[in-house]
């Protein structure tokens, strides 16, 4: 056996919701814009004392929202706990998370190597923003509460990820289904999205060698009996990376007959290496308990049905369509947006390009390939739809235009058209690229030979 | 009768974030130990079958809408800090990178 | 003395300007003069000038239709939050703490236009049913001042029973209203849990605090009742039921009526003086039309522990916050008390141990609830001691934790199931005051004013001043 350990990963996704206020208090939700430390706060979200939380109905709709695309169950009766930990960026000594019955379990992710089961979908407050610097020779932490109790959502899978190509396809896709509802920017590099990963290693039985997808192993439910969480990943390409570093670094322990620690490792990227960051050689004890604070929540039918009133329709199901309605692969789908506003316009465009009689599959292309950029004609698909057309087709220019560049290509080139003569037909490719030149324009090629063709045997 | 041990007042006090002298430890766990005494009354008593009570209101969904109300200012924020920097509160690095 | 004179006196005396706001604030500050080196009921006093300027304004824009409290002068515990306005909570942690904003109580009192003339002393954090806890002075009775106040409002209940306010704001969790009310000679109110706004009330245990008036008559309660209750929206638990006009019932008769006297609360354990005080109090309820019986709440015996679990667990989380980097000093300030109830808390929370502790109380915290619930299927009332002593002797309930938290037995159990429970005295024993609790259904605040008021139309105990004011 080639590979006979086999890589078992669980992630937890933290996603901010981007509600206009906090979670639990009035303050205004934008922390990366605040400008200023400490201004979007008030006595709940510093943790004063008497200060009571109320909770944002926006953000509970918006967590149920995520769990039906995930195609989770919804629990009806829920409610908030208090978990315990000290540390400077949690002002109450507590944050207000879900225990036992978050908002939503038991839900799926569909990835290319098999699907990736999600456990739950909770709803809890983030912290302060913590800055280590060095002040007056002293070594010290500035505190800024503007991110304190925004919106979190906390998404935890199974552990049914077997690889690190996996795991990024599994994270990737799940940024796009939280862009595509519209409920959080996932801004990775400030921390808007954040990933933990939690990986360890077994000895597993290979069924199928030259397999891509998760039918390589025998799997099986059995866990190993420690784990590492790999923490403070900001981007798909290092938390591949910082799984690829851990898997070598965990065979090699496993190899020498020893059991990797159970701990928390950041990852460093200049040096693409992992760290320990914290051994749990105490297990963090939380002390979960209902917030006496806040009241439970009850979903009904009635309040079930306006959150899903402007579900938009899953991005399954919209990749199936167009796959039915423009034969467009849902593989390339994929790649071709992130957020909902992105999705939707494409469903315009190709809407329109449909309409138009035009062919979708090269509209695709372009996109993939950057040619058309999104970004560009964001309001309007009509747009979109010129541009295609200049890069693609025969343009609005006339004949009559055209033949006074085409004169002026000949005269200047007459040794090629002397080579055609001679029965060099191959120079065609650079005189109708000559006369593109001089246009400045992109046209049909069968068009501009025939009509290179009728001026130089004129 | 359970006994509350030094251990576990020592164990116990790192969690709830307090440093304790010798003499407290010594003291508390005795204390401790005779209120944890008569709390274990209800050791016996069956409670099969019975709901948790966290709260005694009857009403559910007291809820918010996500509108954005004032917030303090800078200043109001940090006054009644002992130690604060460039509008940031100032503390003592406990631990790097966590 | 004018302060000896009721709310609904006050009030109509200052609308005819034969007093005047002026007079009321001199007088108070004149019995603080005078008394509270001894008492310690402040901790922190207002700024004599500054009262008498904002009392000359009220006197000018007094109107006919302006509140029945406007221009009275009141005192409220330190455990509330006043804008600016150094609040303590009775520790040290706190002590330059001036919060940045006011709970919600205060500010209902202050824009009916009461004056504010102190923050009063209580067992720090709520911790404590004597007052002694308190990381500031401890206070003494002021009908015997060997002897405790009560707690953990033991200030509001000194300054009223002093005649140095005439009404203050008190927080009562497991009996902190109650237990200073009848140890001092007044009449307090526990709320029905989520009656009043907890905003701005520094936490105890979130699940229990209730925020109540504390004065020297039910009539004077009934006022100050309908001021101070109602939904607030900064405060996820209040309740959205309707406040009543509580005063409008005062005088309805109680013929026919039914108290329970619950048979667990008068076993062994109880005073026999201060028994034979509250069943003597059933003679003149009898006399008004009401009918005795007995009930039973076979697991209010363990209710101090089913009690101590549950606050205990919630005052170790509440008291997280404070970590001295956004306000207050460090953590090693708690005095013993607290930190021994963090510790309890923490470990009754704690894995391992919260199945067979935290978890286990609350569901007992359910048992207590419908045994609770079915008793007042039988009658309208419940007829309760508050207190199973006499007041203590100063340093005595320090030194026995065990017998300073079997003192909570009859208010703590009443606070887990949420229910209102009115306070008032109820006689004499050695000297010393004796005050009973009358238990009511949720919500059910008028029915107790209404059976509190009769009672005090009857006897004059709650008129009864303490030797310390002389003649
Ligand atoms: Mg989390
Ligand atoms: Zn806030």
């Amino acid at each position: 056996m080639e590979n006979k350990y086999q890589v078992i990963i669980g992630m937890e996704v933290h996603v901010e919701l981007k509600t206009n206020s906090k979670m639990f208090c009035g303050c205004k939700n934008d922390p990366f814009h605040a400008g200023k430390p400490n201004i979007y706060t008030c006595p709940v979200c510093l943790g004063f004392p008497g200060a009571l939380p109320v909770a944002n109905k926006k953000a509970i709709e918006w967590t149920v929202k995520l769990g039906l695309a995930l195609g989770c169950k919804i629990n009806k009766f829920s409610k908030f706990d208090r978990k315990h930990y000290f540390y400077p960026d949690l002002p109450k000594g507590y944050q207000i998370s879900q225990y036992d019955l978050p908002f939503c379990y038991d839900g799926k992710v569909e990835t290319s190597f098999g699907p990736v089961g999600i456990t739950r979908v909770h709803l809890e407050e983030d912290t302060g923003k913590l800055i280590h610097q060095k002040i007056a020779g002293r070594d010290v932490s500035l505190i800024d509460f503007n991110r304190s109790s925004v919106p979190l959502v906390e998404i935890v899978s199974e552990p049914e990820i077997y690889s690190s190509a996996q795991t990024k396809e599994y994270a990737k896709k799940l940024r796009q289904i939280v862009r595509y509802l519209d409920i959080s920017d996932c801004d990775m590099e400030k921390g808007g999205m954040r990933l933990e990963a939690n990986i360890s290693l077994k000895k597993s039985e290979i069924l199928n060698p030259k397999s891509e997808t998760n039918s390589k192993f025998k799997l099986s439910k059995e866990l190993p009996n420690y784990k590492v969480e790999l923490k403070n990943i900001n981007s798909f390409r290092f938390l591949e990376r910082g799984i690829e570093y851990e898997i070598k670094r965990q065979k090699e322990i496993l190899e020498s007959g020893k059991t990797p620690i159970q701990e928390t490792r950041g990852y460093n990227a200049e040096k693409n290496i992992t760290y320990t960051q914290r051994t749990k050689e105490s297990a963090a004890d939380y002390r979960y308990f209902p917030d006496p604070d806040l009241p439970p929540i009850r979903i009904d039918d009635q309040w079930m049905d306006e959150i899903k009133k402007d579900f938009p329709e899953s991005l399954d199901g919209l990749f199936a369509r167009w796959q039915t309605k423009y034969n467009i692969k849902p593989e390339l789908a994929e790649l071709l947006f992130e957020t909902n506003q992105e999705g939707q316009w494409l469903n315009k465009l190709f809407k329109k390009t449909y309409e138009q009689k035009l062919p979708i599959d090269k509209m695709v292309n372009l996109l993939i390939h950057k040619k058309i950029k999104t970004v560009l004609f964001k309001d309007s698909p009509n747009k979109a739809i010129e541009e295609y057309k200049k890069t693609t087709v025969i343009d609005d220019i006339t004949d009559e235009q055209l033949k006074v560049f085409i004169d002026k290509v000949l005269s200047t080139n007459q040794k090629a058209v002397t080579d055609y003569k001679s029965g060099k037909t191959a120079v065609m490719n650079f005189l109708v690229g000559m006369v593109m030149r001089e246009a400045k324009k992109k046209i049909e090629f069968k068009r501009l030979e025939k009509l290179i063709v009728k001026e130089i045997s004129k | 009768m359970t006994k509350i041990s030094t251990d576990t007042v020592k164990v116990i006090s790192k969690l709830a974030k307090l440093k304790l002298t010798e003499e407290q430890i010594n003291k508390f766990a005795l204390d401790l130990s005779s209120i944890v005494g008569q709390m274990e009354e209800i050791k016996n008593l069956d409670v099969k079958n019975i709901a948790e009570t966290a709260r005694v209101i009857d009403e559910e969904n007291i809820l918010r809408e996500d509108i954005i109300t004032p917030s303090f200012n800078q200043e109001q924020a940090l006054k009644n800090s002992k130690s604060i920097h460039n509008g940031y509160f100032l503390v003592p690095q406990i631990l790097k990178d966590d | 003395m004018l302060i000896d004179k009721s709310i609904k006196e006050l009030s109509s005396l200052l609308k005819k300007k034969e007093i005047s706001s002026i007079d009321l604030v001199r007088e108070s500050y004149s019995q603080i003069e005078k008394l509270d080196n001894k008492l310690h009921s402040f901790i922190t006093i207002r700024d004599k000038k500054e009262t008498l300027k904002e009392a000359e304004v009220k006197d000018k824009e007094r109107k006919d239709e302006s509140s029945i409290i406007y221009g009275l002068p009141f005192s409220i515990k330190d455990a509330y939050c006043t804008k600016n306005f150094r609040t303590t909570a009775g520790n040290k942690i706190l002590d330059d703490f001036y919060p940045p904003y006011s709970a919600t109580v205060y500010k209902k009192i202050i824009n009916s236009g009461s004056i504010l003339i102190g923050k009063n002393n209580m067992d720090a954090w709520g911790h404590g049913g004597s007052t002694e806890n308190t990381d500031y002075q401890p206070a003494h009775n002021p009908w015997d001042l060997t002897r405790i106040p009560g707690g953990s409002s033991g200030g509001p209940a000194i300054a009223i029973s002093t005649r140095m306010v005439p009404f203050s704001i008190g927080e009562d969790t497991g009996g902190s209203i109650r237990n200073p009310s009848s140890m001092c000679n007044i009449s307090g109110l526990k709320v029905t849990y989520g009656r009043v706004s907890r905003l701005g009330n520094i936490a105890y245990a979130s699940s229990l605090d209730s925020v109540g008036p504390m004065a020297k008559s039910v009539e004077d309660l009934s006022f100050l009742l309908e001021i101070i209750s109602g939904k607030d929206n900064y405060d996820s638990t209040s309740s959205r039921k309707q406040v009543e006009n509580y005063n409008q019932i005062l005088g309805e008769p109680i013929k026919g009526k039914i108290i329970g006297l619950p048979k667990e609360f008068f076993r062994k354990g109880l005073d026999l003086k201060a028994k034979g005080t509250i069943l003597k109090a059933t003679k003149i309820f009898e006399k008004l039309g009401a009918k005795i019986i007995e009930v039973n709440l076979p697991h209010f015996i363990y209710g101090v522990s089913i009690y101590y679990l549950i606050v205990l667990s919630e005052t170790s989380s509440n008291l997280g916050r404070y970590d001295s980097f956004r306000y207050g000093g460090e953590r090693e300030l708690f005095s013993d008390e607290t930190k021994k109830r963090i510790i309890l808390g923490t470990y009754a929370l704690s894995a391992g141990y919260s199945d067979k502790l935290y978890k286990k109380a609350q569901k007992l915290r359910t048992v207590l609830i419908e045994e609770y619930e079915n008793a007042l299927k039988k009658c309208n009332v419940l007829l309760a001691p508050v207190n199973p002593s006499l007041p203590s002797k100063i340093g005595e309930l320090i030194n026995d934790p065990l017998k300073n938290i079997l003192e909570d037995l009859y208010t703590g159990t009443i606070s887990l199931v949420g229910a209102p429970s009115l306070s008032i005295p109820a006689g004499f024993a050695e000297g010393l005051p004796v005050g009973m609790q009358i238990i009511g259904k949720k919500f059910g605040e008028a029915e107790l004013f209404q059976f509190g008021y009769l009672y005090q139309q009857e006897t004059d105990w709650h008129k009864r001043l303490p030797p310390i004011l002389g003649k």
